[in-house]
């Protein structure tokens, strides 16, 4: 169950993460080896079992009352960003 | 447009929900407030933060449903949407994705011409807004980023691509809008962006059954820029066919200065959202006790109120549509019928001289300067003949700029319409005779001089003959 | 006895009785830890300051006549629960300098029950991790045998309780993290049942798994722990709306007719030999004092990794979207937007993380979202059914809790695949949300180093006080002495 390198750059582009050259084809091998370890799933016969995203069962999501809590702690939140100007928070620029 | 095409139109339409808090957080959620004032740890998306969500969406997202006469799904869940960008904190938009709380719908949409047109909805599902990046100030190379609005409720509607035309956009966005404020869901604020609107456009040959190529636009503002980037958009599309080319489906920005749409991006940068259910939440399971709660609140809607008003008041379709797009011109409209003054002048009195005035002064029926009683007063000094209607007019003008009452005005100013025959028939006779050669020239055939005399009579009187006993005058003096 | 060396219930008995000051215990505790962090590194942080700040309230609280239930014990905390004003990193580079501006609900719990905290604990980065060999601030040694990994991801929480550096620490289990630590150190660990303790304020690795729980001395002490740290919490949607119990009392059982099931897909032919002899000698006490053993099948055993290794990464990939360097953490500055988030990721996660949300991206991107990420989710289905259909017959369930005894420093690190197995044993529970937890049994003789091997109890949902009854049952028919590692030598 190979992965190619251009699934990989697909990948990087989705986890906006890169690698040097020799590392990309290591994590490719890597990778591959866990996609093979992993795909043995495909031998258990899953005919008719709705899948399962939670061990939770319980009526519905729990709701909460639309009030408002809390109140402005802006400084202490923008005390651990990296950059910030003027109550925003300054980033690269965003190009629309 | 070109004549042997035809245009294929839907709408995406996000509306704010009016709730205090946010949809999965306890932050406020009022507009305008100072940046990141209005954000708690869960909405800034920091380390083993978790979502709760807020009853009263959901609440407001059923009746949505039910109004839009849709299915409401008895369980729906809520996904993951990933991708990144500054003014999404989590990397991942909380929405709805395969089951979302309500599907399969309509509304029915009212034109000018007095037809009504059936335009189904496809879906609607509630997720978070994003944030904002503002670019106006500090270095060239960053932007600013305020977290006001993430997680702000949101209920995304899609239309089937059922629309044909700019107007019928017009008409979906002002029936939606409508329904939202009826239900008081949602303000329906185009400019304030708590309703805000994307556009997917095609063309194709008329007779063609087969969809063409969309493009979907961004940026749309107002009823009005949405209506013109349709229009702009469907003949760029059809000069590209024309001239031998083929449409690139991409998503195009509304330039609204230079009236014209643009590319934003293409194809190959589309996103792949990897769409999961969200393992922070449970599925949203929906009782029938809940659904029935949701219908006995419901509101007259305005289809209904529409259908009384045509029966009760016999207005034209048309008429009654504009005057129930909203409860507040609604029963404006009648407190100034007030069950005893005539219906359709009422009516033209409301939309076309008021709603005309209210546009100008960019206000809301809200914040007129003149009541129901006020203009219902106008109505009746036009109806008992105390004054003629275009000297009511001019006091309605006055109405608008102080907001008194028009008998007061009337009186002072004395533009009590003169009713009285004889001396009406004096100042008559006296135009035509110092007229001779007008008169010579009218009976000769020149008829349109017959302006002129009324003229004459009003310009003797102030304006305040009635118009019907001087044209009477005339016609057996001349 | 040295202060240091007081379990949890009896330092908050001593405190409560005024014997001893939580000032004095509080300062043998740090004493201890900065002895020996150079040698075993279980802390990231040591908050000496706070920690003696609250020792001092804890004195006066004392004093004053309002002791609450573990007033004045100092305890150590995995650096994945977010402490107000204390450093927190998840072991990992991307959070650097990050001092959360909230308190995690869970040591909210702690610190409203009177518990002072010592410092933040070491773990693999973002609890991604079987060894405690990925962590940005180094390896943690196992007291045991410092060549040897202490198990992980909580390995900083199990070395400072095996090690004696305080009464009790918070871990958390995701597919083994608790328990395997626990196992390879000679303490117990628990894992609640999924929902039991908050996740609120705990830095999300994949969210349908991840459990906070105690780890200690003596299954007392856990269940102690266990009851400071639970309780339904309106601000996780995932929380059990349950009542919890006073877990440390009436421990007691007879464990006569007690039906325990020994599922025979963990009972292998390859099964480690010296595992194999500690796990049966564990099962001959308890059927020597009465219990009745049953020979039970969890037929889809053998998907549990692949499965676990399927959801796990792909809520990860989604759960560490948020580290981007906007609004907290690292950021490295690159030439534009995109450059940026590039740059801060690609240095700030290491190796194991970023294979992780790679995988995690894979199984979710279209294309593979139904071959893998579906399938998992009903495969996970199956294997909670098994679960269901045992404990209709079977009280509890016994296993190993680990492959082996703790491995050699650098001997799995390598190999991925390698380290994912040394999770066979634990996974399962997770993916079904059971409670599981794993008690020291015997010391085995691995190249001349005594290493501890420990067995595992799983029980039915939200049956956590018969899960440490059986497990303080086991816990009093064994023989199992915890030394300290410079008395071992």
């Amino acid at each position: 169950m190979s992965i190619d390198l251009k699934t990989v750059d697909k990948l990087c582009k989705l986890s906006m993460l890169d690698f040097e050259a020799s590392e990309k084809e290591e994590m490719r091998e890597e990778l591959s080896k866990i996609l093979d370890f992993v795909s043995q799933l495909q031998s258990a016969n899953t005919d008719g079992v709705e899948p399962m995203s939670s061990s939770v069962h319980a009526q519905s999501t729990p709701e909460r009352e639309d009030v408002i809590t809390g109140d402005d702690q802006r400084d202490s939140y923008l005390a651990v960003s990296p950059k910030s100007e003027m109550g925003f928070y300054t980033v690269p620029r965003v190009v629309e | 447009m070109h004549p042997d095409y035809e245009m294929v139109i839907g709408l995406e339409v996000h509306a704010q929900v009016t709730t205090a808090s946010k949809l999965f957080s306890g932050s406020s959620t009022t507009f305008g407030a100072d940046p990141n004032t209005q954000t708690n740890p869960i909405d800034l998306g920091m380390p083993g933060m978790l979502p709760v969500l807020n009853s009263d969406v959901v609440d407001a997202g059923v009746k949505l449903g039910l109004a839009l006469n849709c299915r409401i799904n008895r369980t729906s869940v809520f996904a993951r949407k990933n991708y990144f960008y500054p003014d999404l904190p989590k990397g991942y938009q909380i929405s709805q994705f395969e089951l979302p709380i309500v599907e399969h719908g309509n509304m029915i949409i009212d034109l000018e011409d007095g037809s009504t047109k059936d335009i189904g909805i496809t879906r609607m599902h509630l997720e978070e807004d994003a944030g904002k990046s503002v670019h106006d100030f500090g270095a060239d190379h960053h932007s600013h980023v305020d977290l006001n609005r993430a997680g702000v409720p949101l209920m995304e509607i899609v239309s089937e691509p059922d629309l044909s035309t700019a107007e019928d956009a017009g008409a979906y966005l002002r029936k939606l809008r409508a329904i939202l404020r009826f239900l008081e869901v949602c303000d329906g604020n185009m400019e304030q962006g708590s309703m805000r609107c994307d556009a997917n456009v095609s063309v194709r040959k008329k007779g063609v059954e087969t969809l063409g190529t969309r493009c979907e636009i961004k940026n749309l503002n107002s009823i009005r820029n949405v209506m013109r980037a349709i229009d702009y958009e469907a003949d760029r599309q059809i000069d590209v066919i024309e001239s031998g080319g083929e449409i690139d489906q991409e998503t195009r920005l509304w330039d609204n200065v230079k009236n014209i749409t643009r590319t934003m991006r293409s194809k190959e940068d589309a996103h792949d959202y990897r769409y999961f259910s969200d393992p922070d939440l449970l599925p949203l399971n929906l009782t029938e006790e809940r659904i029935e709660a949701c219908k006995e609140v419901m509101p007259e809607l305005p289809d209904q109120l529409k259908a009384r008003f045509m029966d009760e008041y016999k207005l034209s379709p048309y008429d009654a549509s504009v005057l129930t797009l909203s409860r507040e011109f609604a029963s404006f409209y009648e407190a100034l019928v007030a069950g005893k003054r005539d219906p359709k002048i009422c009516a033209n009195w409301m939309t076309v001289e008021l709603f005309g005035a209210l546009n100008k002064m960019g206000r809301e029926i809200t914040e007129s300067p003149v009541s129901p009683d006020q203009l219902g007063e106008l109505v009746d000094m036009i109806s008992d003949d105390t004054i003629s209607g275009k000297i009511a007019k001019t006091v309605f003008e006055e109405m608008l700029e102080t907001s008194r009452n028009p008998k007061e005005i009337v009186e002072e100013k004395g533009l009590v319409q003169i009713t009285d025959v004889g001396a009406l028939e004096g100042i008559v006779q006296s135009v035509l005779s110092s007229n001779q050669d007008n008169v010579e020239k009218y009976k000769a055939g020149n008829e349109r001089l017959f302006g002129f005399f009324v003229g004459q009579v009003m310009k003797e009187t102030q304006g305040k003959a009635n118009p019907k006993i001087v044209n009477d005058l005339l016609r057996s003096n001349l | 006895m040295e202060l240091y060396e007081l379990g949890l219930k009896e330092a908050a008995t001593k405190i409560k009785n005024k014997e001893i000051s939580s000032t004095d215990l509080t300062k043998a505790c740090l004493e201890r830890m900065n002895a020996r962090n150079d040698t075993i590194n279980a802390f990231i942080t040591i908050a000496e300051d706070q920690a003696l700040e609250m020792a001092e309230r804890s004195d006066k609280r004392v004093k004053d006549g309002n002791p609450r239930l573990i007033e004045g014990v100092p305890l150590g905390i995995k650096d994945l629960f977010c402490t107000k004003g204390v450093l927190t990193t998840a072991a990992s580079h991307i959070l650097d300098g990050f001092v959360p501006p909230y308190e995690s609900t869970v040591t909210g719990h702690l610190w409203d029950a009177g518990g002072v905290l010592l410092g933040k604990t070491n773990l693999d980065e973002f609890a991604m991790g079987a060894s405690n060999e990925t962590s940005y601030y180094g390896t943690v040694k196992n007291p045991w045998d410092d060549s040897r990994i202490p198990g992980g991801s909580s390995g900083g929480s199990a070395a400072a309780v095996a090690d004696w550096q305080c009464p009790a620490t918070t871990g958390t289990d995701t597919g083994g993290s608790i328990r395997q630590p626990a196992s390879m150190t000679g303490i117990v660990g628990l894992k609640p049942t999924y929902g039991r303790c908050s996740r609120w304020g705990v830095v999300a690795f994949a969210s349908s798994l991840d459990q906070a729980g105690p780890m200690a001395r003596s299954v007392e002490d856990c269940a102690l722990m266990f009851r400071a740290m639970s309780g339904f919490d309106p601000l996780d949607s995932t929380s059990a709306d349950k009542p919890i119990e006073n877990y440390d009392e009436g421990l007691e059982m007879d464990v006569k007719g007690l039906r325990i099931g020994l599922p025979k897909e963990y009972f292998i032919e390859g099964l480690d030999p010296q595992v194999k002899a500690v796990i049966d000698a564990a099962i001959k006490r308890f059927e020597d004092a009465g219990a009745e053993i049953k020979q039970i099948s969890l037929p889809h055993t053998e998907y549990a990794v692949p499965t676990y290794y399927i959801v796990a990464p792909a809520e990860a990939a989604a759960n560490l979207a948020r580290y981007d360097g906007m609004r907290f953490g690292l950021r490295i500055e690159g030439d534009n937007l995109v450059d940026t988030y590039i740059k801060s990721r690609s240095a700030g996660f290491g190796t194991e993380v970023k294979r992780r949300i790679m995988i995690g991206n894979y199984t979710l991107s279209s294309g593979y979202y139904d071959a893998y990420y579906t399938k998992a989710q009903r495969v996970r289905a199956l294997i909670a059914g098994d679960f269901d259909a045992v404990f209709e017959d079977v009280d509890v369930i016994m296993t190993p809790t680990a492959p082996t005894p703790a491995f050699k420093i650098g001997e799995k690190v390598s190999d991925p695949v390698q380290m994912y197995l040394s999770d066979v044993f634990t996974v399962a529970t997770s993916l079904a949300g059971l409670p599981g937890i794993s008690v020291p049994a015997a010391t085995v003789s691995v190249d001349g180093s005594d290493l501890p091997v420990g067995v595992q109890m799983i029980a039915p949902a939200f049956a956590e006080k018969k899960l440490l009854q059986v497990a303080y049952a086991h816990e009093q028919m064994t023989n199992f002495e915890l030394k300290k590692a410079e008395v071992r030598g």
